[in-house]
């Protein structure tokens, strides 16, 4: 009997001993708890689609980058666009936002702008970041040629975001993958080399326009990669690269442009064949639309006949940002003084006029009411001024051909420039009656950025074509002072207009109060000269 | 067979030696527990009746001495009960004394029981008695200062209300989710509502990193264990205990009267707007400021309306019912209990229900083999007030109508917009759901085998799901629900669900002087959180109500959130003893979580803790024992751990993130650096608390004074705040392990028995609290990240104001104001700086209070006892929101409708001497003051007008109660029977200006809910 005992209660110990073993080591294997309510890097690179889902959000960036306010660098504090003296009374934030034209004291380490962008960017640059870092790792791709298209969109897509940063802050910290430690600036020849080397891996990994159809429409393309590759050798006066990578994309790729350029801004042709890369909106979602009417619009009365403004009215909006009259008026008149009434680029770009509901025009002697820029005003499609399904353009075939005809003129060949700059001219006037004849190299330069400013106006690439041709002071100064030009014109002394004060520290914008704070690597003294 | 044979002879050999005879006798005292010797005793020799000699044992407790057979050797012996014995034959005799100091009371510690004589950390103890005193729908109340170091505040008044609980202070600067419960081995957090506070034996706060450690990553904020009723073996009992009563109003609020109430408002237009107003109380100037319902009143010699009865419902019953079985024959015992409670509130249409069963059963299969389990099921439903209702109805117009012609609800609507001028708050007490239900399911087995002895192995599986459901409907008649809403519903589910393991074999060891008492084991945990929120508007009807929600046209919220962790953990605790006297206490446990990057992924916790009773020395005289009667040093060092993190922070988030194709197909996506912006931190690790208590248990004049005092210093690292990224990182916050703080206390028990005669006895017990803690680290190069959360200053609770200053007088200089006038509030330039800036904000309190703590006094007169329970703290501030609003006639800051008798005393050309600033209906525009008197919504802290002095000391409960004789008692078959008749929160006494001071949360005082005194009869009956 006890020894009956004996054996049952050994027997209980080893079977729990076994039991209490195995359960044991399995829950050891138990602690990586995986969260059930989002997805990690790993979880979410783990596949074709996730991939795919990953490069959208490198886009999605882009798209915030441009879908409001932050749009604005690179198109005021330039000689076509300047903000509208009222906004200074919008509050704080708007008011850095005419610093932002004006350069005055609020053009600092603080700008909320300037602070955004840089954020912006930087968050794209950490999507590419791992996107580059994880597709590669993804094994069992169902189909490889995407793969090696999702690397190429996502390394184009880290050069568009450190080509800008590069151009308005010079030297900055350049992670390559992601990390939580602060890193210092990388000088500016380094972050060039780094742009031109992903653009060049784009240009070989990305898809052709032509492949790129349906649902794909809108991705990185090959042409796109060329395109910015281009302007980055522009950029950097490397002119032979420059012309090489051009005259492939007009003789090999046979980028074209569309008959009509109203088209371009109609609403209807998005993605088109003039199209090189655009950022892409759309109203199913408001999440995906961009305000852009808001901001360029004025609501001072509608620029249409017989309209009365509603802000489902195209060209109703906040009135934070106008042309300036050099845009709205001298440069569509340069050189003859007449061609605005033949240029269809100055209907398409201007709401030169405003009425009221009787369809009479409405005079005014402050900023609302003056011309405004037409290029975001919404059409049919979009829900109202604040969301637009409207595309932008980031890079067009027009852009090409000037960016063509300005490397061949610096190359010594202003009469070869004259071709393509003619191109861009006979679209906008149906023949070729206004071209431009032969002219030395100097004057042509001065053609070629008014021709840019015509054809491309508030398109967002201003700024930096003034500080690649060393033209920022100057037509910024001469064009864009609102307090000069309005007692120029109404002779009033107590006027509230802001007047220019851009100097040579703005050929850099400040790094952000915050990243010099908060990156150990740099400290408040890493700021640029004269912030 | 052997001692048969033995008795026969001793007994043969008494019959011979029967004759008396004086022999000589060699005694011994020992105590009858540990077998030590009693030094110094007391003897005493009686013989026929007389005592013929008395002298002291040595110090040994050796003594001899010459008696009579057939005499008594009486010994007696402080803290001892006496004894006495018969000379016999027998020369050599052993005297065992039993102590009556009860050193054998046992508490139930981590993970076992040990002697409270033996205990070597700051372990109190919570008795059933003291639980189940007063009644209390939630066991955290009924815990309340019960120990000294435990900080137990209500949320509020209203039925049902949770409570926050803190033991010794604050462990952390953001991570607090409140202390770990064990129920009978059972690890739960959070709301602790489901146990019934009649089936718990005792209650343990173990407060030190000695006691708590052993729980590790999860005893940051103190452990507390709870441990229910169990069969007594060989008995079996049926209790019923019952109590019913009513709860009253005891206004905290008395509001102006119409008269009054109309003269203020005139006065707040008047001097504001004379333009348009014209001469006040003229019927013109009347017309433009009240409405016609109002004028009606006025017309009618002022008719009042008293808005706070129309949502009240005085006189609320309650009523509580436990029925327990319990069955300790045999070798299944079994215990069995039931609860109804039911509370009406004092607002209409609030209450609180609970229905639970407890059943525990525990089975002796074999000599060697133990199974039990229990279940515990509680569902409970809170109807809670609006959250404005009562506010609402105390600054309504006395002037203004409560019902229609019809009996309804008045609302009254403009008629060219449509919308209402006035909500009724009287519509939200009758017509609004706002409902609170809870189920909650403890169960667990376990199963016990003692393979040899002394070694017990235990295996447990315990589970805890808890489901919380909160529902809530405004229809169309009020506020929230009127249009655009047309009814606004949601409905917000969680549910947790967390299993445990537990698998511990003890061993022990006891030899000589050496006793070890040696304990082992592992335990995975996982715990996981689901909840789901939906909410929506635009209802058809207002028939149906929230169960309705899919009628919703709108969907304001439609959300869900999966989360949860496991925990895997080793530990071990030795407990060595040597005499009974030296005893050492070493404990270690090693946790695995999930929530840790595989970097840190385990971390230690090893406590040491060592107690000397020095009244066991030998040494202590026996002189010294006549008035001390215990003494016993403590002294304890150990790491605990606090894994309370986002279950999510060491990963990088992948948010949803959308970019439209081609215009129009919208592509999903993911976006790291999303929404949150945080970055992943792989090398998160616990917060680690090093906690010294150092402790003494002293008692004199046998045992009838007794203290116990402990002083703690814990210094808190690695404590996780969001470390701002730079942008460059395309992140915001990374989560790091990076602040430190500390809190040091003392906590001081001090129970007397000032009376104690066979008829009359007078107990007394005083606790006192106190703590301090302060962030000392915080980010790296930065020591304040806003203005209340900084070095040197307490973790939260700290109030940053500007300084009110009284109230501006006429002639005053207004450069700190220039567009303030006579009568408005005066901000005081702290910095003299001649402006008003955010640099004039100062810490203008806390609400932290220098100390707290409880008094309980028990008489007891034969079979009539009464009991007065009372806490206090004193020294904390509150910031009472609601004072601002009830007496400041302000449009921007206060309320622009009825205030109290006291905001009625307001500032007027002639009635200059008041802190109560001018009624003002048009409000002080923003820029005139940097901030209003409390205002948070103007984006900077508020003044100090409404920072309040919360000290209080407040009568818990007055119980008077009887014991019915058991000789009466036998004839009706009861076994006891206890009646008694109690009062709730009889009296407070505070200077502070709100319903209750004893509230959590430093900005708690936006009060929901009155004051009420509750009076009850109840009774114990025990079958």
């Amino acid at each position: 009997m006890k020894n009956l005992k004996h054996y049952l209660k050994n027997t209980w110990l080893l079977v729990s001993a076994i039991v209490m073993t195995q359960l044991l080591s399995s829950c050891r294997k138990q602690l990586d708890y995986k969260p059930e309510v989002f997805v990690t890097e790993a979880a979410a690179y783990n596949d074709q689609a996730g991939a795919i889902a990953g490069v959208t959000g490198i886009y999605q960036q882009l798209q915030t980058l441009k879908k409001s306010d932050y749009q604005l660098i690179g198109v005021i504090g330039t000689d076509e666009a300047r903000c509208c003296y009222q906004a200074q009374g919008y509050g704080a934030y708007w008011a850095g936002v005419v610093g932002m034209d004006v350069y005055d004291q609020t053009f600092n380490s603080q700008n909320q702008d300037i602070t955004g962008f840089w954020q912006v960017c930087y968050k794209g640059i950490a999507n590419a970041n791992a996107a580059i870092l994880n597709i590669p790792k993804i094994k069992n791709f169902s189909d490889p040629t995407i793969q090696t298209r999702l690397l190429g969109e996502a390394h184009f897509m880290r050069a568009l975001y450190y080509f800008y940063l590069v151009q308005l802050y010079g030297d900055v910290p350049m992670p390559l993958e992601n990390t939580a430690s602060g890193l210092p600036r990388t000088p500016q020849q380094q972050v060039y080399t780094q742009i031109i080397a992903d653009l060049k891996f784009a240009t070989t990994n990305c898809w052709t326009k032509s492949k790129l159809s349906g649902s794909d429409a809108g991705r990185a393309s090959v042409e796109a990669a060329k395109a910015l590759l281009g302007k980055v050798y522009l950029t950097l006066h490397n002119y032979q690269d420059a012309k090489t990578i051009f005259e492939d994309l007009i003789n090999n790729d046979h980028i074209s442009l569309l008959a009509n350029y109203a088209d371009l801004f109609d609403g209807k042709h998005e993605n088109n064949a003039e199209s090189l890369f655009e950022i892409q909106y759309s109203t199913d979602n408001t999440d995906n639309t961009q305000g852009l009417q808001n901001i360029y619009g004025s609501y001072a009365g509608p620029p249409v006949k017989f309209e009365t403004f509603d802000i489902h009215t195209p060209g109703y909006g906040g009135t934070v940002v106008m042309a300036t009259s050099y845009y709205s008026d001298s440069v569509f008149m340069k050189p003859f003084g007449f061609e605005y009434q033949y240029d269809s680029r100055y209907t398409s770009s201007i709401n030169h006029d405003r009425y009221d509901g009787n369809g009479n025009t409405m005079s005014w002697w402050v900023d609302p009411g003056l011309p405004t820029i037409k290029k975001y005003d919404i059409s049919s499609g979009d829900i109202d001024v604040y969301h637009s399904g409207k595309n932008l353009y980031y890079l067009r075939s027009a852009d090409v051909f000037l960016m063509y005809a300005e490397t061949l003129n610096e190359l010594g060949q202003p009469d070869a420039a004259l071709a393509p700059l003619n191109k861009i001219r006979e679209r906008a006037f149906g023949n070729n009656t206004l071209d431009f004849g032969p002219t030395d190299q100097t004057t042509l330069r001065d053609i070629i950025l008014d021709e840019r400013s015509r054809e491309l106006g508030a398109e967002g690439w201003r700024w930096f074509d003034l500080k690649r041709t060393g033209t920022l002071l100057t037509r910024v100064k001469r064009y864009d002072d609102p307090q000069r030009d309005f007692l120029k014109k109404n002779g009033s002394t107590s006027d509230p207009h802001p007047a220019q004060n851009v100097s040579d520290k703005n050929m850099l914008y400040p790094i952000p109060l915050t990243e010099l704070q908060n990156n150990p690597a740099l400290g408040l003294k890493a700021q640029n000269p004269g912030y | 067979m052997r001692k048969l044979l033995l008795i026969l002879l001793l007994l043969s050999a008494g019959l011979i030696n029967a004759n008396a005879q004086q022999r000589k006798i060699n005694g011994t005292v020992k105590d009858s527990q540990t077998g030590q010797p009693l030094p110094f005793a007391t003897v005493s020799v009686e013989t026929a009746g007389k005592q013929v000699r008395k002298f002291a044992a040595d110090q040994n407790g050796n003594f001899t001495t010459d008696a009579d057979a057939g005499s008594f050797i009486k010994v007696t012996f402080t803290g001892y009960d006496p004894k006495q014995v018969t000379v016999g034959d027998s020369t050599n005799i052993t005297i065992l004394l039993k102590s009556n100091r009860n050193l054998s009371e046992v508490v139930v510690i981590a993970y076992g029981t040990e002697k409270r004589k033996d205990l070597t950390s700051a372990v109190t103890s919570i008795s059933a008695q003291q639980i189940s005193e007063a009644p209390s729908t939630n066991l955290a109340t009924a815990l309340a200062s019960r120990a000294p170091g435990l900080e137990v505040h209500s949320t509020g008044t209203q039925p049902g209300a949770s409570a926050s609980v803190n033991v010794r202070g604050l462990n952390s600067i953001s991570q607090l989710e409140g202390p770990l419960y064990i129920v009978d081995g059972n690890a739960l957090v959070g709301d602790i509502r489901s146990i019934n506070p009649a089936d718990i034996e005792s209650v343990e706060i173990l407060k030190d990193a000695a006691a708590a450690g052993i729980y590790g990553s999860r005893a940051a904020e103190g452990v507390i264990l709870i441990t229910t009723k169990r069969p007594k073996a060989g008995a079996t009992s049926i209790n019923f205990d019952m109590y019913t009563g009513i709860q009253s109003n005891n206004p905290a609020y008395h509001m102006l009267n119409a008269r009054d109430y109309a003269k203020l408002k005139r006065t707040g237009f008047q001097d504001a707007d004379p333009g348009t107003f014209g001469a006040m109380g003229t019927d013109t100037a009347d017309a433009k400021i009240f409405n016609a319902f109002e004028l009606q009143s006025i017309a009618n010699g002022y008719t009042s309306y008293d808005w706070q009865k129309a949502i009240m419902n005085n006189n609320a019953p309650m009523g509580n019912y436990t029925l327990s079985v319990a069955n300790g024959t045999g070798s299944n015992r079994v215990y069995f209990s039931g609860l109804y409670q039911d509370q009406q509130g004092i607002l209409k249409n609030t209450g609180y229900k609970k229905y639970s069963g407890f059943i525990s059963d525990e089975t002796q299969i074999r000599s060697f083999l133990k199974l039990g389990g229990s279940v515990n099921y509680a569902h409970d439903v809170t109807n809670n007030p609006s959250p404005d209702e009562y506010r609402e109805s105390l600054t309504q117009s006395p002037l203004q109508p409560i019902y229609d012609a019809g009996g309804n609800p008045l609302i009254v609507v403009d008629r060219t917009t449509g919308t209402p001028t006035i909500f009724n708050p009287v519509t939200l007490a009758l017509d609004a759901t706002n409902m609170y239900t809870t189920n909650r399911t403890n169960t667990n087995l376990y199963m016990e085998l003692t393979p040899i002895k002394n070694l017990v192995l235990r295996s447990s599986l315990g589970a805890d799901v808890y489901q919380a459901e909160q529902d809530s409907y405004y229809p169309r008649t009020t506020g929230p629900g009127y249009s655009p809403h047309n009814g606004l519903a949601e409905i917000y589910n969680t549910r947790s669900t967390d299993v445990l393991w537990e698998n511990t074999a003890t061993y022990n060891y006891l030899k000589g002087d050496h006793e070890f008492n040696l304990l082992g084991g592992f335990t995975f945990e996982r715990h996981q959180d689901i909840a789901t929120d939906m909410k929506g508007d635009q209802f058809p009807t207002d028939l149906l109500g929230y169960k309705a929600i899919g009628s919703a046209a709108e969907k304001l919220q439609d959300n869900s959130n999966y989360s949860g962790w496991d925990v895997r953990s080793l530990f071990a605790r030795a407990i060595y003893k040597f005499k009974g006297r030296y005893i050492l206490n070493a404990t270690i446990r090693q946790d695995g979580s999930s929530r840790f990057g595989s970097d840190n992924k385990f971390g230690v916790f090893p406590t040491v803790s060592g107690a000397w009773r020095v009244i066991d020395e030998p040494w202590i005289g026996y002189k010294v024992k006549t008035w001390l009667s215990d003494f016993k040093l403590r002294a304890s060092y150990g790491l605990v751990g606090n894994q309370n993190l986002p279950y999510d922070a060491i990963y990088t988030r992948f948010d949803p993130a959308t970019y439209p194709f081609n215009g129009s197909s919208v592509t999903s996506g993911y976006n790291v650096a999303g929404t949150n912006g945080v970055f992943g931190n792989n090398s998160l690790q616990w917060e680690v608390q090093h906690q010294l208590n150092l402790g003494a248990d002293i008692a004199f004049l046998d045992n009838r004074i007794q203290l116990s005092v402990d002083v703690y210093n814990k210094d808190i690292s690695s404590l996780l705040m969001p470390l701002p990224l730079q942008p460059s990182s395309g992140f915001s916050t990374e989560l790091v392990n990076v602040a430190a703080m500390n809190t040091k206390g003392v906590d001081i028990q001090l129970k007397v028995t000032p009376v104690r005669t066979k008829d009359f006895t007078w107990q007394s017990s005083l606790n006192w609290s106190k703590y301090t803690s302060k962030v000392t680290k915080l980010l790296p190069g930065r020591d304040s990240i806003s203005q209340s959360l900084r070095v040197g200053l307490p973790p939260s609770g700290t109030y940053v104001n500007y300084v009110f200053d009284g109230i501006y007088q006429q002639g005053d200089n207004f450069a700190l104001d220039p567009n303030g006038k006579p009568g408005d509030i005066k901000i005081k330039d702290v910095n003299g700086d001649g402006k008003i800036t955010p640099l004039d904000e100062v810490v203008t309190g806390s609400s932290i209070p220098k100390g707290y703590g409880s008094f309980w006094n028990y008489f007891r007169y034969k079979s009539i006892s009464l009991t007065v329970y009372s806490t206090y703290a004193y020294g904390q501030k509150l910031n009472n929101l609601t004072y601002t609003n009830l007496t400041y006639y302000n449009a921007t800051y206060g309320n622009t409708g009825n205030v109290t008798v006291e905001g009625g005393n307001y500032w007027t050309p002639t009635n200059t001497n008041t802190n109560i600033p001018r009624p003002n209906a048009f409000g002080t525009p923003l820029k005139t003051l940097p901030a209003g008197p409390n205002l948070q919504s103007d984006g900077g802290g508020g003044s100090s007008y409404s920072i309040q002095n919360a000290s209080y000391f407040k009568i818990q409960h007055i119980t008077l109660g009887y014991d019915f004789s058991s000789t009466l008692l036998n004839k009706i078959k009861v076994h006891n029977l206890n009646i008694y008749a109690q009062v709730l929160n009889p009296f407070l006494f505070t200077g502070y200006k709100g319903v209750d001071p004893d509230v959590a949360g430093a900005n708690a005082a936006t009060e929901i809910y009155p004051r009420y005194r509750t009076f009850l009869l109840g009774l114990k009956m025990g079958l």
